[in-house]
């Protein structure tokens, strides 16, 4: 390579890397900002301000949820396995809204209990067909639904 | 030995003529390749496969979502690999390949963001959610549509493929970043689940649609790339000799 | 023919975004292709004195 393809190179290595830098450093400093929603281990760890408008992720709780007839409040349970936050919504819930699925429910926390404003469903990247989900079910091992971990419970399994 | 012929090889595509009949001789048989693992990959994927346990029918949306991103990340690769050639070497076809790629990946782009938010609506319940995964693939899509409007603004086309291609170098960056947003963010878009080395969340049924459309994919965008390429080529040596003795044929 | 599906509607909706974008990567070379050719052709012509198809006489 003659040299002065080669002080071309040199920039554009330097280029790349230089912005590689930069990027690595913002994205670093914004981490909780990038953060989609938290997990209810980081609001029972209260770390976050009660005013403030957030996602909460997790799964539904088995058994949790209940809907009153006469005012189409839907209440019931997310969980990270570690801690489990009540959530209440009015409205509409997505298709794939279930007990022992993923959720990410919008609102704030308001005496403890969650008050929604959009209940959005979470799958995970797990894809079978009917058969495979059944004979999973058959064999006691149904499949787990996942949801990502986020700082408070990292070390949770769920 | 090897090595010489290589650095010839590569020397030698940087010659208008050469280049141009590279691109005419290949162009059809990736563009039959192309049609062929498209039909087998949507015969697949709309009869073969069986629904989903969960998403029933919408997930074979997946069969055009997923290749469509990853072309998308693929493709702006390869313009960041014909960048770097273009920036060192200043051969002036790889600025021609550079530029002719930008907009094919816009495309790919355009797809994945449109069906996924198709596929979202029923899913997650929403058509947008600003999570980094889904931000970051807009932001590509921001990058790609810069990279062809910069060029578009220079009279001086060397000089403006030359700088679109720094601009590529700038947004290269985004690439790790979103391949990585789901696992470094928690994010409403799902995990990384399916590979093909080792363990795949998704079924082995319904893998093969998937392996067929991700080969299309990658047929058509080098198809597409050499074609707009050899347009590219004659629009900017219209008046060269080379040029009138080739077409002198079909002309 | 056409299979039934569940959510019909969009992964139609999908499929045909796909195959509109992809007609459009597979005609839009062969389109400015034939328009180069036409430019070339004429500034052939005119360079070659053959006025012979001019549309404006």
């Amino acid at each position: 390579m003659t040299p002065t393809r080669k002080k071309r190179l040199t920039i554009v290595g330097i280029v790349v890397l230089s912005v590689g830098a930069a990027a690595a450093v913002a994205l670093s400093a914004l981490q909780d900002n990038l953060m989609f929603f938290v997990s209810p281990s980081d609001l029972y760890a209260q770390t976050l301000p009660d005013e403030r408008q957030l996602r909460l992720g997790g799964l539904v709780v088995e058994g949790s949820v209940s809907r009153d007839p006469e005012s189409m409040e839907v209440s019931f349970a997310v969980t990270d396995g570690a801690h489990s936050i009540p959530v209440t919504y009015v409205g509409l819930l997505p298709t794939l809204f279930r007990e022992g699925q993923g959720v990410i429910a919008h609102g704030r926390i308001d005496n403890g209990v969650f008050q929604a404003r959009e209940v959005l469903a979470r799958h995970d990247e797990t894809y079978m067909p009917n058969e495979v989900a059944r004979a999973l079910e058959a064999a006691g091992t149904p499949h787990q639904v996942t949801m990502p971990t986020t700082r408070s419970n990292a070390s949770s399994d769920y | 030995m090897i090595w010489q012929k290589i650095k010839v090889g590569f020397h030698k595509l940087g010659s208008p003529p050469i280049f141009y009949r590279l691109c005419q001789v290949l162009s059809p048989w990736l563009w039959a390749g192309f049609a062929v693992s498209l039909v087998i990959g949507l015969y697949y994927a709309l009869y073969v496969v069986p629904p989903d346990y969960q998403q029933s029918d919408s997930f074979r949306i997946l069969y055009i979502h997923v290749p469509s991103a990853w072309q998308a990340m693929a493709g702006y690769l390869v313009m960041s690999i014909l960048a770097v050639i273009a920036l060192v070497w200043r051969i002036r076809t790889t600025e021609i390949m550079a530029m002719a790629a930008a907009p094919i990946g816009a495309a790919f782009t355009v797809i994945c963001l449109a069906t996924g938010s198709i596929w979202g609506r029923p899913m997650w319940g929403t058509f947008w959610a600003w999570d980094a995964r889904l931000t970051s693939m807009l932001v590509l899509l921001f990058i790609y549509l810069g990279i062809m409007g910069l060029y578009a603004a220079f009279e001086d086309k060397r000089k403006g493929a030359r700088v679109a291609c720094i601009l590529i170098l700038v947004g290269l960056v985004n690439i790790p970043i979103i391949h990585f947003s789901v696992e470094w963010w928690t994010t409403l878009h799902q995990g990384r689940g399916i590979s093909f080395v080792g363990e795949s969340t998704m079924d082995a049924s319904m893998k093969p649609p998937l392996i067929w459309m991700i080969v299309a994919t990658k047929l058509l965008f080098t198809a597409a790339l050499l074609d707009r390429s050899r347009n590219e080529l004659i629009d900017q040596d219209r008046r060269k000799g080379w040029i009138r003795r080739k077409l002198g044929a079909s002309v | 023919m056409i299979p039934q599906f569940e959510f019909a509607v969009f992964v139609w909706t999908s499929y045909a975004i796909f195959a509109i974008i992809v007609a459009w990567q597979i005609f839009q070379p062969i389109l400015r292709r034939r328009r180069l050719e036409a430019e070339i052709r004429e500034e052939l012509a005119l360079s070659q004195g053959e006025y012979s198809n001019d549309p404006h006489p």
